[in-house]
């Protein structure tokens, strides 16, 4: 994959520093200018470059979304599953005890 | 220039990524599958909001150092109405202006959070324990039935092995049903879920990897241009120049640290989608170890490491 023109920017800067600090007058001045201009205009590049693929992160975040909702969803139908089952046993469970009682009245 | 060039110099040779990954092993996220995916995650998430502040905050730091120069109060009410901060001139003659990353930014910190979200709620629904509700009610029917039997005895009726069988079984029935019957649903709906969001999951991986690299740059520019205009805007009095230059090298650090978290984020970009896959396929084929979620996790925590020492510059 070919180097971002941020990436490429910051590089090119890096190599007109080392000229800054290896020479002097004149060319050190313009070097560093330069690179600094080189620095200054890959964060333009990048900003640039963020703002042209904004637009895909809309589609994974609906998508994401989504399968949350579904994951909550079927979380709550499990729970209300799980609920059902525990009354259908509540239930045979008061069940029992009527008989209990109703043994115990007849004096079984 | 030379002075200038030998104030950067020392700074160069600090190796801020080996001292920091150096001290990084060990398994600090620790349950099920699910809970160590949507930690790690958490994590991803977490170091992202981390990184994108301290690049917003070294805009800040360059914002404010532009204004404090003489030469950029003019251009400053020049551009005001624009979005950026004045700063010099390009050799070309153009004001520079740094426009602010924060909107940039959010787009895709949203994503991210609701990557944490999905992943929370995964992992509600593999933990659950639904059953809990139907162990509880079972346990009370056991008891009433054991009653039953016992009351019964007492009466002088006989209790035969095949009724004592009956009785036990019942609520062994309902336990059994309840359970076979949500872990079933339960598969149903975490294989349906991984599989359908593994495309979008593999997606943000690829565009946020591909993001890093540029605001990685922004960040390095950032700091950079700010440690470049430094003896520039150099006070002159000994004790503001003192504070300003620990602030100067505390920005060239964050700049430094931030490239080495962008690193590591990739790491946990590249492992995202892996790990995710591998939960999918574990449902198909369980497995004893899972690697690619190992490594996920390993690699969320040397993220927890570089985001503290973020934190402390």
């Amino acid at each position: 994959m070919p180097e971002s023109l941020s990436k490429q920017l910051l590089n090119l800067a890096d190599v007109l520093t080392e000229i800054a600090c290896e020479s002097t007058g004149a060319t050190s001045a313009r070097a560093f200018d330069l690179s600094q201009d080189c620095r200054y205009y890959a964060t333009k590049a990048a900003l640039l470059a963020l703002k042209k693929s904004e637009p895909g992160y809309k589609e994974i975040q609906d998508a994401l979304n989504k399968a949350a909702e579904k994951a909550e969803e079927a979380n709550q139908k499990l729970s209300d599953v799980a609920r059902k089952i525990a009354a259908v046993a509540d239930a045979l469970n008061l069940a029992t005890r009527l008989i209990q009682v109703i043994v115990g009245v007849l004096g079984l | 220039m030379a002075r200038r060039c030998k104030r950067f110099a020392p700074l160069l040779g600090l190796s801020v990524l080996v001292a920091l990954l150096a001290g990084c092993v060990g398994s600090a996220v620790q349950g099920t599958k699910y809970t160590a995916f949507k930690d790690s995650t958490a994590v991803l998430a977490q170091d992202t909001r981390t990184s994108y502040e301290g690049v917003q905050s070294l805009w800040e730091e360059l914002t404010a150092q532009c204004l404090a120069m003489p030469s950029s109060k003019a251009e400053y009410v020049n551009v005001l109405s624009k979005s950026g901060i004045p700063c010099g001139k390009t050799t070309g003659g153009e004001v520079r202006e740094f426009e602010n990353p924060q909107p940039r930014l959010d787009a895709r910190l949203q994503a991210m959070d609701t990557l944490a979200r999905y992943a929370s709620v995964l992992n509600t629904l593999a933990t659950t324990d639904y059953a809990a509700g139907v162990d509880a009610s079972t346990a009370k029917l056991t008891a009433s039935l054991d009653n039953l039997e016992a009351a019964l005895a007492q009466g002088g009726v006989p209790v035969t092995p095949a009724v004592q069988g009956a009785t036990s079984a019942i609520s062994t029935v309902v336990r059994l049903v309840a359970t076979s019957y949500v872990n079933g649903e339960r598969q149903k709906a975490l294989h349906e879920l991984l599989k359908d969001t593994q495309q979008s999951i593999a997606d943000l991986a690829i565009y946020m990897k591909r993001d890093n690299g540029e605001i990685s740059s922004m960040a390095k520019g950032y700091s950079e241009f700010y440690v470049g205009r430094a003896q520039e805007a150099r006070p002159s009095d000994y004790k503001t120049a003192k504070a300003y230059d620990a602030e100067v090298l505390k920005v060239y650090k964050k700049g430094k640290y931030l490239e080495a978290a962008f690193r590591a984020q990739d790491k946990m970009l590249d492992l995202l989608p892996l790990a995710h896959k591998e939960l999918l396929d574990n449902l198909d084929k369980p497995k004893g170890r899972m690697e690619q979620l190992e490594a996920f996790v390993g690699a969320a925590e040397q993220v927890l490491v570089l985001m503290q020492q973020i934190k402390n510059i």
